[in-house]
């Protein structure tokens, strides 16, 4: 068994969050966690954090808006 | 005015010319404007949702915003022969719209460009991850959760544009590193700056507004 230590976890978990690891760096820094309390509360927080900013963040475009730019598309067509 | 739709017709169409006599290239014009709606309409259509967050996350109000999409489109549909099938629409949008804000909004709202804040120290940012004492990450974690949506969105829109700009693209809209790379016109490891600042904002920010609010275990443990 490797354990790529809390330095190089450390430096890599926010890579590892995006999915932005190669899948031996990932597993690398997934081993590490299942032995490091610190380094996996540390990850957790960071979840979290996504999670929180997805769902207060998400957008939802207005009807509205969605039939303007329809019917923008349509007057384009109709004069060029 | 058929005449005049055959004088608009392009050189490589007047082959066409013959079938236009029978009355039939008229129809091919007309069927293949529909045609290039129809395919940008489909593929185009379904990002609204996240052109329209995007554009939210720049203007920061709903009017602008609404005006922002609009152009957009208008724009991309324009332009939408220089679009390569195939490659990534998303990230050819999201460019478009962030250029259009740029030109447009941000001259118009005078604001000065803010890249100047990529220079800040990494001291004069925080790091929210040297004051959480090991202890307690669980229960940061717990009270961040716990936030109402209304002071994480305010929160978003309070750190500098370039952050919050790489924070929504990766966190909200899951773009991968490339992505984003793509729609900011910035190297990957710029990208990757940004959002590390921009996040650690968040969670100094959000933890400094649950600490206030007594949001989170330790907090009402130690409360009552």
């Amino acid at each position: 068994m490797t354990d790529c230590g809390c330095e190089k976890a450390r430096k890599a978990l926010e890579e590892y969050l995006h999915n932005e690891l190669c899948t031996e760096e990932a597993s690398d820094i997934r081993e590490h966690m299942t032995n490091c309390v610190d380094c996996s509360d540390e990850h957790h927080v960071g979840v979290v954090l996504t999670d929180v900013i997805a769902r207060s963040c998400a957008e939802t475009a207005p009807e509205d808006l969605r039939s303007q730019v329809m019917s923008q598309l349509r007057d384009i067509q109709a004069h060029s | 005015m058929r005449a005049t739709l055959l004088e608009r017709t392009p050189q490589a169409m007047r082959g066409t010319t013959a079938r236009a006599r029978l009355g039939v290239g008229l129809g091919s014009m007309t069927s293949e404007l529909e045609a290039r709606r129809a395919l940008f309409v489909e593929q185009a259509m379904p990002l609204i949702d996240s052109l329209y967050g995007h554009a939210m996350n720049l203007t920061r109000n709903p009017a602008d915003a609404n005006d922002l999409v609009q152009e957009t489109y208008l724009k991309a549909f324009g332009a939408f022969d220089s679009y390569e099938q195939g490659t990534n629409i998303k990230a050819w949008l999201h460019r478009i719209l962030k250029n259009t804000y740029i030109n447009q909004y941000r001259k118009a709202a005078n604001r000065p460009f803010e890249g100047a804040l990529e220079e800040l120290e990494d001291w004069q940012l925080g790091d929210a991850e040297s004051r959480t004492a090991t202890s307690s990450r669980s229960a940061e974690a717990e009270a961040i959760d716990h936030l109402p949506a209304s002071a994480v969105k305010e929160a978003l829109q309070s750190i500098p544009e370039e952050f919050r700009m790489a924070v929504f693209l990766a966190d909200v809209e899951g773009y991968s590193y490339q992505e984003i790379a793509d729609i900011m016109e910035t190297p990957t490891g710029t990208v990757m700056s940004r959002l590390h600042r921009g996040r650690r904002l968040l969670r100094e920010m959000l933890g400094d507004y649950a600490a206030e609010q007594g949001i989170g275990t330790t907090t009402k443990g130690a409360a009552s």
